[in-house]
């Protein structure tokens, strides 16, 4: 390399350090241009000579890039353009840059990169893979030094004294960088890649190479085919170029990341564009990564493996979430068949002593007649089957009619209306409930050649219901009124539905009931009762 | 075959344009600096020298020219400078050193066998 050495001798002044910059880049600049050009020629002469026209087109617009490198840098890095008036001409100095010389730069690289990994060229020459070596590293020290320039404009550092210093350490890099293995995705590990680019050899080439690294690659031109690529199928990447006409690429990040399927799935971001503001913005934009255009094969398969496994990993994270939630879904039906939704919620934000007043409610205990006799003909196991199967048909008459089972007692079951959500037909639906049951029982009794018979009571009033205890709580009901209505059952008869006057006056308008008298009950003394026999109407909707 | 020397510090400058010139029917001998340039000169007898014009380390193109053309011996040997900077200022200080002629890179290659060609016509000795 050469160095600048009168520039070397003279420290620099800041007044000037622009301009030496300037001046110090067209020279680094000129020597990997001149390599381009100069080899591509050579190259293509020895094309003619060896009837390898497949490969002229690449190398044509090799040597054409170098063509117009030459003339931006001309063009570009004019000094007399940036004096003059407040020296705007520096302003726009990086986007002209970005304009003139990284397209062809990335050309470059591109296309030397593409005849290396897919042609072969051993027929041609052994110099031939030197030689596109050549134009490729040239390629790549073209693209440091103008990233390099670019920044250095930005900051508007002080020139370091020896410029050439900091451009040779790149230099060394480059030349240091891993050469092309077969860049093969281990097994399994591909994915399906969307790539948007407007610029068909681009597209090309990207494709070509994330086919050879074990991926499916869909193509899109612009902004609008992406979005109706993403609709037709599921990618596990997408690697997007930043400038696009119609929708530019940060646009279509943004759409990509607002979209709620879309959001997840990883972009990386590829462009031309030099300099540090592109970068910060897509990845303020959501992006997952970006990388420069003349990408270095093993660069891009490491980051887009990395990509992959992070997509990877952040499914089984939802799957995760998924199950997690399906079991806390579990755990809420079980807790919800205990207790009534209203209690359970309260349960969960923490309140600990639940209790509440209902003015009405009506309560029914429903007690298994003919049950003892059978255990001793019957082992107990089947007992409890049979208890079982019983019950089971009053929960579906329980949640049929929207009340409320409290609890089973041995062999007695015991369910309640108008709580925990008050209704006022509580009296009427316990009613229709204690009728269909007699019902079940006839049919189960007919079914299983049984004899069983069910002692009903029923009584109406206000009543506390709620949760006590700390362990192995229900949701259960106190008060007088509940004590009576288990007096109802235990002083009834089997086959009868027994109810307390203040249930009878409630329900006298629509259902049919023998007086029973005056009896004696425990711990309440002289009391009228009825006995429940029928509906007085047959109208819609009743029961079942 | 006219032999040409190569004074050209770059590797990929010197591969590139050595065997561009090969190709083109020249014998090409090859100096990697100022001071080898000088010795070359001497001894392979070339019939014209292209010299590029920024060398490092040691001496650079032009002192390299300026001794050539000090030189009795190498003084009638053609001597095209190379440079990587087109400043119009450059071709004067070439001329100046003693250049017969000045070239800039990237080299066109038609270009500057043009200018080799006519500066070996002209060259009367041997």
């Amino acid at each position: 390399m050469t160095n600048d050495n009168d520039f070397l001798n003279q420290p620099p002044e800041p007044a000037h350090t622009r301009k030496a910059l300037l001046d110090h880049m067209k020279h680094e600049l000129r020597t990997p241009i001149s390599a381009v050009i100069g080899y591509s020629e050579m190259l293509l002469e020895d094309i003619d000579s060896s009837g390898r026209s497949d490969l002229a087109s690449a190398l044509q617009k090799i040597h054409t890039a170098g063509k117009q490198l030459l003339s931006a840098v001309d063009e570009v890095l004019d000094p007399a353009k940036m004096t003059g008036e407040r020296g705007l001409a520096w302003k726009t100095l990086e986007a002209s840059i970005s304009d003139g010389m990284l397209t062809p730069i990335d050309d470059v690289v591109a296309y030397s990169e593409q005849v290396l990994v897919e042609d072969a060229t051993s027929d041609i020459g052994e110099r031939f893979t030197a030689d596109l070596k050549k134009i490729r590293g040239a390629g790549q020290r073209l693209h440091v030094l103008i990233d390099k320039f670019v920044d250095q404009l930005k900051t508007e550092l002080d020139v370091p004294s020896d410029l050439s210093v900091m451009f040779r350490e790149e230099e060394e890099t480059i030349l240091h960088q891993p050469t092309e293995q077969d860049g093969r995705t281990p097994e399994g590990e591909g994915g399906l890649v969307l790539v948007v680019d407007d610029n068909e050899s681009n597209r090309d080439l990207l494709s070509r190479r994330l086919e050879r690294q074990g991926h499916a690659v869909v193509v899109a031109e612009n902004g609008v085919q992406a979005l109706q690529m993403m609709e037709a199928y599921r990618f596990d990447l997408v690697l997007l170029d930043i400038m696009m006409p119609e929708m530019d690429g940060f646009q279509l990040l943004q759409r990509l990341k607002s979209h709620p399927v879309w959001r997840d799935i990883p972009v990386i971001m590829i462009s031309a564009m030099g300099g540090i503001d592109g970068i910060v913005r897509c990845i303020e934009l959501g992006a997952e990564d970006y990388l420069p255009k003349s990408f270095n094969p093993v660069l891009l398969k490491a980051r887009i493996g990395a990509c992959l496994e992070k997509k990877r990993l952040r499914d089984q994270e939802q799957a995760h979430l998924a199950q997690l939630q399906i079991a806390r879904e579990k755990t809420e039906r079980l807790l919800l068949n205990v207790l009534p939704e209203a209690i359970a919620d309260k349960l969960k934000e923490g309140e600990k002593f639940i209790a509440e007043r209902f003015e009405e409610a009506t309560v029914l205990f429903a007690d298994l007649f003919g049950f003892t006799e059978l255990s001793i003909r019957i082992p107990p196991v089947e007992l409890v089957y049979m208890l079982n199967e019983l019950f089971s048909l009053f929960d579906n008459l329980t949640e049929r009619y929207g009340l409320e089972k409290i609890k089973t007692i041995g062999d007695c079951y015991m369910v309640a209306g108008g709580l925990p959500t008050r209704r006022a037909d509580h009296a009427e639906t316990i009613a229709e409930m204690a009728i269909e049951m007699q019902q079940e029982i006839e049919q189960y009794n007919r079914a299983h050649g049984l004899t069983l018979s069910i002692r009903t009571g029923i009584n109406t009033g206000p009543v506390v219901a709620g949760i006590i205890g700390t362990r192995k709580f229900i949701y259960d009901l106190w008060g007088d009124t509940v004590n009576t209505a288990s007096r109802m059952e235990s002083h009834g008869i089997p086959g009868r539905i027994q109810v307390t006057k203040g249930t009878y006056e409630r329900l006298r308008d629509q259902y049919l009931f023998d007086e029973r008298g005056l009896i004696e009950v425990k711990g309440k003394g002289i009391m009228t009762t009825y006995f429940l026999t029928g509906r007085k109407y047959f109208t819609a909707g009743q029961g079942q | 075959m006219p032999k040409i020397l190569l004074v050209e510090d770059d590797e990929m400058n010197r591969d590139m344009l050595s065997r561009r010139l090969e190709r083109s029917g020249y014998q090409v001998v090859i100096a990697v600096d100022g001071e080898q340039g000088i010795a070359m000169a001497q001894s392979e007898a070339p019939q014209l020298i292209l010299m590029d014009w920024r060398l490092e380390p040691g001496l650079d193109g032009c002192e390299a020219t300026r001794r050539i053309k000090a030189s009795s011996l190498t003084r009638p040997i053609p001597i095209i400078a190379l440079t990587a900077y087109a400043a119009p200022s450059d071709r004067e200080i070439a001329l100046a050193a003693g250049c017969d002629d000045y070239d800039t890179k990237p080299v066109e290659l038609h270009r500057l066998l043009g200018k080799i060609d006519a500066l070996l016509k002209k060259d009367t000795t041997s």
